[in-house]
């Protein structure tokens, strides 16, 4: 398997690589306008590799998805949750999917919380063992934090909604992966998805984030709710614009 | 252009077509009688011009994608040299114009172990890297001593050649299939076979 960070350092965004060198089997993850569809596909094409999926993890809020641009040009349509109601064609993923990329298996994990169409991608990679190796974990698992309930609906009852499903998408469904399990967010540093406990490094471990990511310390789902409102920035004014883009609500620019 | 210009430029003498794409889909399905000359960010025209030597052929470029093609095509003009075709469509579209297309044969390590009498093995990792053990029965012939060796190779059988990770054994694999033998390249190599668990034997 081959992971290869995609990062835009000025918004604190993450996007990747992952392929099989032996069948050259490539998909990209969350792919960034600010990137541009070339970086992607010259860089997978230097790694041996040739894109075959582009996936979205979610809508994101921050940051316009080159997701669309990227499968044009590769002769793809983008992978998204099949909860997005996006106004453009797209396979859509869920729970239980899978993408065979040679011998890495990408697994669809329904995350919900940051926005209600999250998905996770749990990695496989058989070559070395029929237990996943990692997972990447779009905007609810951070490096340090987890990422905000509030940038789709930002009415309190939605808020609290939204910061209950978090829970249970981490608690229930990343947590109990093995320690040693690596996870790669979307989203580290400065992002304006995160707060102020969002490491600028952009992969960890399960095992490191349990014992170590304050949000993480209890698992009452109440005291997980208040403690990430507690810590909630502003939101940016440009979240339902740039999520609308991202849908295909609004013109391409 | 269309197909008969294509056709004819192929045809023509002093023409080379480098399938810029990535080796593993290059093995997929490629122009016939292209090279494949994967596209790098860094000095990959200069690397071209170095390999040319004196020569100043002709060159197309084929591509599966528009970036690459035009990445490729800049790389080559960028150091004085013409293209005469870029084609950015893929192997399909270049079959769906009736241009010829051909691919590399190979194996997965799961199908040789169960089919181990059925070839002729052949190692083509240099002796240095033998310690991790040869595939039993398998002949060793390192790379850097192919040409010489290489009559050592029954033309009658099918071939399996393995190297560590399945870039040297694509090379050869196409070099003895060119050369009329029933050659395969065995995907992911030793790394592979090892990985999943495959009896191995010391080489010494």
């Amino acid at each position: 398997m081959k992971i290869v960070p995609v990062l835009d350092e000025e918004n604190g965004c993450s996007s990747y690589i992952i392929g099989d060198e032996v069948s050259g089997k490539a998909a990209v993850i969350d792919p960034l306008k600010s990137v541009g569809y070339n970086h992607y596909i010259l860089t997978a094409s230097a790694n041996g590799l040739t894109i075959r999926h582009v996936i979205d993890t979610h809508v994101h809020a921050d940051h316009y998805s080159e997701a669309k641009k990227l499968s044009r040009e590769t002769s793809l349509i983008p992978s998204m949750s099949v909860n997005t109601s996006a106004e453009f064609a797209f396979n859509p993923l869920a729970e239980g999917d899978t993408i065979e990329l040679g011998f890495t298996t990408i697994r669809i994990i329904e995350t919900p919380g940051h926005t209600p169409e999250s998905i996770s991608l749990l990695v496989t990679d058989s070559s070395r063992s029929s237990e996943p190796w990692c997972i990447f974990t779009g905007d609810s698992l951070f490096v340090g934090d987890v990422g905000r309930p509030d940038l789709v609906d930002s009415q309190q009852e939605q808020v609290n909604q939204a910061a209950s499903q978090q829970f249970d998408s981490i608690f229930r469904k990343i947590l109990p992966l093995q320690d040693y399990v690596e996870i790669f967010p979307a989203h580290f540093g400065g992002s304006a998805c995160g707060g102020l406990f969002l490491s600028p490094k952009f992969v960890s471990t399960i095992g490191f984030e349990k014992r170590y990511n304050r949000f993480l310390k209890t698992d009452n789902a109440a005291d997980f709710s208040r403690n990430l409102m507690k810590n909630l920035k502003p939101a940016p004014v440009t979240a339902q614009q740039i999520r609308n883009w991202n849908l295909g609500k609004s013109i391409d620019t | 252009m269309n197909t008969e210009e294509i056709k004819k430029l192929l045809q023509s003498e002093n023409f080379i077509l480098l399938d810029v794409d990535p080796p593993a889909l290059y093995e997929e399905g490629h122009p016939s009688g292209s090279y494949n000359y994967p596209f790098s960010r860094f000095r990959w025209g200069e690397r071209l011009k170095e390999s040319l030597g004196n020569e100043t052929p002709k060159i197309g470029v084929f591509a599966s994608n528009q970036v690459t093609a035009d990445s490729a095509a800049s790389g080559i003009r960028s150091v004085g040299l013409d293209v005469d075709l870029i084609f950015s469509q893929g192997i399909s579209a270049w079959q769906n114009m009736g241009l010829p297309a051909s691919k590399l044969n190979k194996l997965s390590v799961d199908h040789l172990s169960s089919n181990l009498d059925k070839y002729r093995i052949v190692d083509v990792r240099e002796k240095f890297e033998l310690s991790s053990g040869i595939i039993p029965g398998a002949i060793s012939i390192p790379m850097s001593e192919f040409q010489a060796r290489m009559n050592a190779i029954p033309k009658e059988q099918p071939c399996a050649v393995i190297c560590a990770h399945g870039n040297r054994s694509r090379e050869v694999a196409k070099f003895l299939a060119d050369s009329g033998y029933d050659a395969y390249t065995v995907d992911g190599g030793m790394a592979m076979w090892l990985y999943r668990g495959y009896d191995v034997e010391d080489p010494y």
